[in-house]
Protein backbone atom coordinates (compact mmCIF):
# COMPACT_ATOMS: atom_id res chain seq x y z
CA UNK A 1 0.00 0.00 0.00
CA UNK A 2 2.75 2.15 1.17
CA UNK A 3 4.95 1.87 -1.87
CA UNK A 4 1.85 1.86 -4.36
CA UNK A 5 0.82 5.53 -3.47
CA UNK A 6 3.86 7.33 -4.57
CA UNK A 7 3.77 5.55 -8.38
CA UNK A 8 0.40 6.11 -8.67
CA UNK A 9 0.89 9.80 -7.23
CA UNK A 10 3.46 10.09 -9.87
CA UNK A 11 1.94 9.04 -12.63
CA UNK A 12 -0.71 11.00 -12.22
CA UNK A 13 1.71 13.93 -11.92
CA UNK A 14 2.99 13.30 -15.19
CA UNK A 15 -0.33 13.21 -17.45
CA UNK A 16 -0.96 16.48 -15.50
CA UNK A 17 2.64 17.76 -16.48
CA UNK A 18 1.96 16.29 -20.29
CA UNK A 19 -1.40 17.91 -20.45
CA UNK A 20 0.09 21.38 -19.15
CA UNK A 21 2.65 20.89 -21.53
CA UNK A 22 0.70 20.15 -24.38
CA UNK A 23 -1.34 23.61 -23.87
CA UNK A 24 1.05 26.24 -25.60
CA UNK A 25 2.17 23.54 -28.07
CA UNK A 26 -1.07 23.47 -29.21
CA UNK A 27 -2.24 26.57 -29.27
CA UNK A 28 -5.69 26.86 -29.22
CA UNK A 29 -8.07 28.74 -27.06
CA UNK A 30 -9.50 27.40 -23.34
CA UNK A 31 -12.87 27.73 -24.66
CA UNK A 32 -11.47 24.72 -26.89
CA UNK A 33 -8.45 23.10 -25.31
CA UNK A 34 -8.65 23.87 -21.14
CA UNK A 35 -5.48 23.84 -19.31
CA UNK A 36 -5.30 21.68 -15.79
CA UNK A 37 -4.93 25.37 -14.10
CA UNK A 38 -8.55 26.31 -16.61
CA UNK A 39 -9.68 23.04 -15.02
CA UNK A 40 -8.84 23.43 -11.22
CA UNK A 41 -10.71 27.01 -11.85
CA UNK A 42 -13.70 25.62 -12.89
CA UNK A 43 -13.64 23.27 -10.37
CA UNK A 44 -13.82 26.09 -7.55
CA UNK A 45 -15.83 27.71 -9.20
CA UNK A 46 -18.87 25.22 -9.57
CA UNK A 47 -18.00 24.07 -6.34
CA UNK A 48 -18.24 27.83 -4.98
CA UNK A 49 -21.59 27.88 -6.69
CA UNK A 50 -22.64 24.85 -4.85
CA UNK A 51 -23.69 23.66 -8.39
CA UNK A 52 -20.89 20.61 -8.34
CA UNK A 53 -22.10 19.34 -4.56
CA UNK A 54 -25.75 18.94 -5.36
CA UNK A 55 -25.52 17.66 -9.00
CA UNK A 56 -23.20 14.60 -7.34
CA UNK A 57 -25.77 14.48 -4.94
CA UNK A 58 -28.30 13.95 -7.47
CA UNK A 59 -26.39 11.93 -9.22
CA UNK A 60 -25.75 9.53 -6.57
CA UNK A 61 -29.69 9.42 -5.24
CA UNK A 62 -30.61 8.38 -8.71
CA UNK A 63 -27.67 5.89 -9.31
CA UNK A 64 -28.37 4.73 -6.26
CA UNK A 65 -32.14 4.24 -6.66
CA UNK A 66 -32.11 2.58 -10.07
CA UNK A 67 -28.82 -0.30 -9.04
CA UNK A 68 -30.92 -1.19 -6.28
CA UNK A 69 -34.14 -1.51 -8.35
CA UNK A 70 -32.83 -3.48 -11.22
CA UNK A 71 -30.49 -5.87 -8.78
CA UNK A 72 -33.89 -6.76 -6.78
CA UNK A 73 -35.61 -7.45 -10.55
CA UNK A 74 -32.73 -9.18 -11.99
CA UNK A 75 -31.45 -11.47 -8.41
CA UNK A 76 -35.43 -12.55 -8.31
CA UNK A 77 -36.09 -13.25 -11.79
CA UNK A 78 -32.64 -15.27 -12.43
CA UNK A 79 -33.45 -16.86 -9.45
CA UNK A 80 -36.99 -18.09 -10.37
CA UNK A 81 -35.07 -18.77 -13.89
CA UNK A 82 -32.38 -20.59 -12.81
CA UNK A 83 -34.74 -22.72 -10.76
CA UNK A 84 -37.71 -23.79 -12.88
CA UNK A 85 -37.20 -24.91 -16.45
CA UNK A 86 -40.40 -23.68 -17.88
CA UNK A 87 -39.69 -20.22 -16.42
CA UNK A 88 -36.77 -20.48 -18.31
CA UNK A 89 -38.22 -21.50 -21.39
CA UNK A 90 -40.89 -18.81 -21.16
CA UNK A 91 -38.57 -16.10 -20.06
CA UNK A 92 -35.17 -16.64 -21.78
CA UNK A 93 -36.20 -15.79 -25.39
CA UNK A 94 -37.57 -12.30 -24.44
CA UNK A 95 -35.02 -11.29 -21.94
CA UNK A 96 -32.26 -12.24 -24.82
CA UNK A 97 -34.42 -9.71 -27.05
CA UNK A 98 -34.56 -6.80 -24.85
CA UNK A 99 -30.77 -7.58 -23.91
CA UNK A 100 -30.34 -6.89 -28.09
CA UNK A 101 -31.41 -3.15 -27.56
CA UNK A 102 -29.60 -1.27 -25.80
CA UNK A 103 -30.67 1.36 -23.27
CA UNK A 104 -29.46 4.13 -26.27
CA UNK A 105 -32.52 3.71 -28.19
CA UNK A 106 -34.78 3.58 -25.00
CA UNK A 107 -34.01 7.10 -23.83
CA UNK A 108 -35.91 9.10 -26.55
CA UNK A 109 -38.90 6.82 -26.13
CA UNK A 110 -38.73 7.09 -22.16
CA UNK A 111 -38.38 10.99 -22.65
CA UNK A 112 -41.38 10.65 -24.68
CA UNK A 113 -43.58 9.04 -22.58
CA UNK A 114 -42.33 10.10 -19.00
CA UNK A 115 -40.52 13.88 -19.67
CA UNK A 116 -37.29 14.47 -18.43
CA UNK A 117 -36.27 13.72 -14.46
CA UNK A 118 -36.07 10.89 -12.25
CA UNK A 119 -38.41 8.30 -13.70
CA UNK A 120 -36.94 8.38 -17.23
CA UNK A 121 -33.21 8.14 -15.88
CA UNK A 122 -33.77 5.44 -12.84
CA UNK A 123 -35.68 3.28 -14.96
CA UNK A 124 -32.57 3.76 -17.91
CA UNK A 125 -30.15 2.62 -14.84
CA UNK A 126 -32.67 -0.08 -13.81
CA UNK A 127 -32.70 -1.16 -17.45
CA UNK A 128 -28.45 -1.45 -17.97
CA UNK A 129 -28.07 -3.03 -14.58
CA UNK A 130 -30.55 -5.75 -14.57
CA UNK A 131 -29.02 -7.92 -17.13
CA UNK A 132 -25.82 -8.35 -16.11
CA UNK A 133 -26.97 -9.67 -12.42
CA UNK A 134 -29.88 -11.38 -14.23
CA UNK A 135 -27.46 -13.74 -16.27
CA UNK A 136 -24.79 -13.76 -13.44
CA UNK A 137 -27.65 -15.02 -11.23
CA UNK A 138 -29.39 -17.64 -14.02
CA UNK A 139 -25.38 -19.47 -14.38
CA UNK A 140 -24.73 -19.11 -10.40
CA UNK A 141 -27.89 -21.07 -9.04
CA UNK A 142 -27.75 -23.66 -12.48
CA UNK A 143 -23.85 -23.90 -11.02
CA UNK A 144 -24.51 -25.24 -7.59
CA UNK A 145 -23.57 -28.62 -6.96
CA UNK A 146 -26.20 -31.23 -7.37
CA UNK A 147 -25.11 -33.00 -4.03
CA UNK A 148 -25.44 -30.04 -1.81
CA UNK A 149 -29.43 -30.54 -3.01
CA UNK A 150 -29.53 -33.68 -2.50
CA UNK A 151 -27.64 -33.65 1.15
CA UNK A 152 -30.25 -30.78 2.03
CA UNK A 153 -33.09 -33.23 0.26
CA UNK A 154 -31.81 -35.59 2.33
CA UNK A 155 -31.36 -33.75 6.06
CA UNK A 156 -35.35 -32.79 5.27
CA UNK A 157 -35.00 -29.15 4.09
CA UNK A 158 -38.18 -27.02 2.92
CA UNK A 159 -38.38 -25.56 -0.23
CA UNK A 160 -37.70 -22.28 1.63
CA UNK A 161 -34.74 -23.67 3.53
CA UNK A 162 -33.37 -25.30 0.27
CA UNK A 163 -33.47 -22.20 -1.17
CA UNK A 164 -32.41 -19.26 1.57
CA UNK A 165 -29.43 -22.26 2.96
CA UNK A 166 -27.58 -23.95 -0.04
CA UNK A 167 -28.78 -22.28 -3.13
CA UNK A 168 -28.27 -18.45 -2.53
CA UNK A 169 -25.66 -19.20 -0.51
CA UNK A 170 -23.85 -21.06 -3.64
CA UNK A 171 -24.85 -18.80 -6.08
CA UNK A 172 -23.66 -15.56 -4.28
CA UNK A 173 -20.08 -15.15 -5.92
CA UNK A 174 -21.66 -14.75 -9.07
CA UNK A 175 -24.15 -12.70 -7.83
CA UNK A 176 -21.87 -10.53 -6.20
CA UNK A 177 -19.55 -10.38 -9.94
CA UNK A 178 -22.99 -10.08 -11.48
CA UNK A 179 -23.95 -6.93 -9.50
CA UNK A 180 -20.66 -5.52 -9.88
CA UNK A 181 -20.82 -5.47 -13.45
CA UNK A 182 -24.37 -4.14 -13.43
CA UNK A 183 -23.51 -1.33 -11.08
CA UNK A 184 -20.31 -0.35 -13.83
CA UNK A 185 -23.31 -0.77 -16.46
CA UNK A 186 -25.63 1.18 -14.52
CA UNK A 187 -23.00 3.93 -13.90
CA UNK A 188 -22.61 4.62 -17.85
CA UNK A 189 -25.99 4.51 -17.88
CA UNK A 190 -26.60 7.05 -15.38
CA UNK A 191 -24.26 9.40 -17.26
CA UNK A 192 -25.72 9.11 -20.51
CA UNK A 193 -29.74 9.23 -19.19
CA UNK A 194 -28.29 12.57 -17.56
CA UNK A 195 -26.95 14.06 -20.58
CA UNK A 196 -30.51 13.60 -22.36
CA UNK A 197 -33.10 13.77 -19.65
CA UNK A 198 -31.90 15.54 -16.94
CA UNK A 199 -31.49 19.39 -15.69
CA UNK A 200 -29.01 18.60 -12.99
CA UNK A 201 -26.47 15.85 -12.24
CA UNK A 202 -23.20 14.96 -13.43
CA UNK A 203 -24.41 14.02 -17.07
CA UNK A 204 -26.01 17.03 -17.03
CA UNK A 205 -22.64 19.27 -16.18
CA UNK A 206 -21.09 17.36 -19.15
CA UNK A 207 -23.49 18.00 -21.68
CA UNK A 208 -24.23 21.19 -20.99
CA UNK A 209 -20.85 22.89 -20.57
CA UNK A 210 -19.86 21.47 -23.54
CA UNK A 211 -22.97 23.08 -25.32
CA UNK A 212 -22.12 26.23 -24.03
CA UNK A 213 -18.38 26.02 -24.88
CA UNK A 214 -17.00 25.84 -21.46
CA UNK A 215 -15.19 22.52 -22.11
CA UNK A 216 -12.74 23.41 -18.44
CA UNK A 217 -16.81 22.55 -16.91
CA UNK A 218 -17.02 19.60 -19.13
CA UNK A 219 -13.25 18.26 -18.20
CA UNK A 220 -14.40 18.88 -14.01
CA UNK A 221 -17.62 16.74 -14.55
CA UNK A 222 -15.63 14.34 -16.64
CA UNK A 223 -13.31 14.25 -13.67
CA UNK A 224 -15.82 13.62 -10.60
CA UNK A 225 -17.07 10.74 -13.04
CA UNK A 226 -13.90 8.97 -12.52
CA UNK A 227 -13.85 9.95 -9.14
CA UNK A 228 -17.25 8.95 -8.09
CA UNK A 229 -16.80 5.46 -9.82
CA UNK A 230 -13.69 4.66 -7.86
CA UNK A 231 -14.93 6.03 -4.93
CA UNK A 232 -18.19 3.87 -5.24
CA UNK A 233 -15.94 0.44 -6.21
CA UNK A 234 -13.09 1.14 -3.78
CA UNK A 235 -15.13 2.28 -0.85
CA UNK A 236 -18.55 0.04 -1.08
CA UNK A 237 -18.19 -2.25 -3.99
CA UNK A 238 -15.02 -4.04 -3.32
CA UNK A 239 -15.71 -4.68 0.19
CA UNK A 240 -19.26 -5.65 -0.14
CA UNK A 241 -18.22 -8.36 -2.72
CA UNK A 242 -14.98 -9.60 -0.42
CA UNK A 243 -16.95 -9.20 2.71
CA UNK A 244 -20.29 -11.33 1.62
CA UNK A 245 -18.37 -13.80 -0.78
CA UNK A 246 -16.16 -14.52 2.34
CA UNK A 247 -18.89 -14.66 4.79
CA UNK A 248 -21.77 -16.68 2.53
CA UNK A 249 -20.15 -17.72 -0.73
CA UNK A 250 -17.80 -20.71 -1.40
CA UNK A 251 -14.74 -19.02 -0.97
CA UNK A 252 -12.64 -19.04 2.18
CA UNK A 253 -10.79 -16.14 3.15
CA UNK A 254 -6.86 -16.88 3.79
CA UNK A 255 -6.61 -18.56 7.90
CA UNK A 256 -10.55 -18.88 8.08
CA UNK A 257 -11.87 -22.15 9.31
CA UNK A 258 -15.41 -23.07 8.32
CA UNK B 1 -45.18 -32.56 -28.34
CA UNK B 2 -41.25 -32.78 -28.51
CA UNK B 3 -39.24 -31.24 -26.00
CA UNK B 4 -37.86 -28.63 -28.26
CA UNK B 5 -41.66 -27.94 -30.03
CA UNK B 6 -42.61 -27.16 -26.00
CA UNK B 7 -39.82 -24.76 -25.47
CA UNK B 8 -39.94 -22.72 -28.74
CA UNK B 9 -43.76 -22.23 -28.04
CA UNK B 10 -43.77 -21.31 -24.19
CA UNK B 11 -40.73 -18.63 -25.50
CA UNK B 12 -43.54 -17.10 -28.05
CA UNK B 13 -45.67 -16.67 -25.37
CA UNK B 14 -44.16 -13.39 -24.10
CA UNK B 15 -43.81 -11.62 -27.06
CA UNK B 16 -47.69 -12.46 -28.48
CA UNK B 17 -48.73 -11.14 -24.82
CA UNK B 18 -46.37 -8.15 -25.95
CA UNK B 19 -47.66 -7.28 -29.29
CA UNK B 20 -51.43 -8.28 -27.79
CA UNK B 21 -50.81 -5.81 -25.49
CA UNK B 22 -49.26 -3.11 -27.91
CA UNK B 23 -52.43 -3.62 -30.59
CA UNK B 24 -55.00 -3.15 -27.10
CA UNK B 25 -53.77 -0.16 -25.57
CA UNK B 26 -55.12 2.35 -27.60
CA UNK B 27 -58.79 1.05 -26.99
CA UNK B 28 -57.78 0.99 -23.25
CA UNK B 29 -55.83 4.37 -22.96
CA UNK B 30 -56.04 7.84 -25.27
CA UNK B 31 -52.65 8.76 -25.76
CA UNK B 32 -51.63 11.01 -28.79
CA UNK B 33 -50.26 8.63 -31.74
CA UNK B 34 -46.47 10.42 -30.95
CA UNK B 35 -46.50 8.53 -27.51
CA UNK B 36 -46.45 4.88 -29.05
CA UNK B 37 -47.55 4.26 -32.61
CA UNK B 38 -49.80 1.61 -33.49
CA UNK B 39 -48.72 -1.76 -34.71
CA UNK B 40 -49.37 -0.76 -38.30
CA UNK B 41 -48.03 2.56 -38.46
CA UNK B 42 -44.44 0.45 -36.94
CA UNK B 43 -45.09 -2.25 -39.57
CA UNK B 44 -46.18 0.27 -42.81
CA UNK B 45 -43.16 2.47 -41.67
CA UNK B 46 -40.90 -0.62 -42.42
CA UNK B 47 -41.92 -2.20 -45.50
CA UNK B 48 -41.48 1.49 -47.08
CA UNK B 49 -38.14 1.30 -45.33
CA UNK B 50 -37.78 -1.96 -47.08
CA UNK B 51 -39.45 -1.24 -50.58
CA UNK B 52 -37.83 1.87 -51.11
CA UNK B 53 -34.11 0.86 -50.29
CA UNK B 54 -33.50 3.05 -47.44
CA UNK B 55 -33.18 0.31 -44.68
CA UNK B 56 -30.46 -1.40 -47.04
CA UNK B 57 -29.16 1.58 -47.86
CA UNK B 58 -28.87 3.05 -43.96
CA UNK B 59 -27.39 0.03 -42.80
CA UNK B 60 -25.59 -2.34 -45.20
CA UNK B 61 -24.62 -5.53 -44.23
CA UNK B 62 -21.34 -5.37 -42.26
CA UNK B 63 -20.04 -1.88 -43.36
CA UNK B 64 -21.68 0.43 -40.71
CA UNK B 65 -24.65 3.05 -40.70
CA UNK B 66 -24.04 5.71 -42.77
CA UNK B 67 -25.46 9.15 -42.16
CA UNK B 68 -27.25 11.10 -44.74
CA UNK B 69 -27.65 14.58 -44.35
CA UNK B 70 -29.56 17.52 -46.34
CA UNK B 71 -27.47 20.46 -46.92
CA UNK B 72 -29.03 23.78 -48.07
CA UNK B 73 -26.64 25.73 -50.28
CA UNK B 74 -27.65 29.39 -51.61
CA UNK B 75 -27.29 29.48 -55.58
CA UNK B 76 -24.73 31.98 -56.65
Amino acid sequence: MSRRWPLRVAGLAVVLLAWQISVPMIGMPATFYPSPADVAQAFVTVTWEGILPSYVLDSIGRYAAGVAIGTTVGVTLGIAIGLNRTTSDLLAPIISFFYAIVEVVWIPLLVIWWGYGLKTIVLAIVYVSVFPVLYNTISGVRAVPQVLVNAAHSLGASRLQLLNDVIVPASLPQIITGFRIGASFGFRGLIFAEMIAASSGLGYLIADSATNQQPARTVVGMICMGLLWLFIDSIYLKPFERVTIERWGTVVSAGTRR
Amino acid sequence: MTRATRRRLLGVVPFALLVAAWVLAPHVATYPPYVLPSLGTVWSTFTHAVLDGSLSLDSPAGRGTRLRARIPCAAN
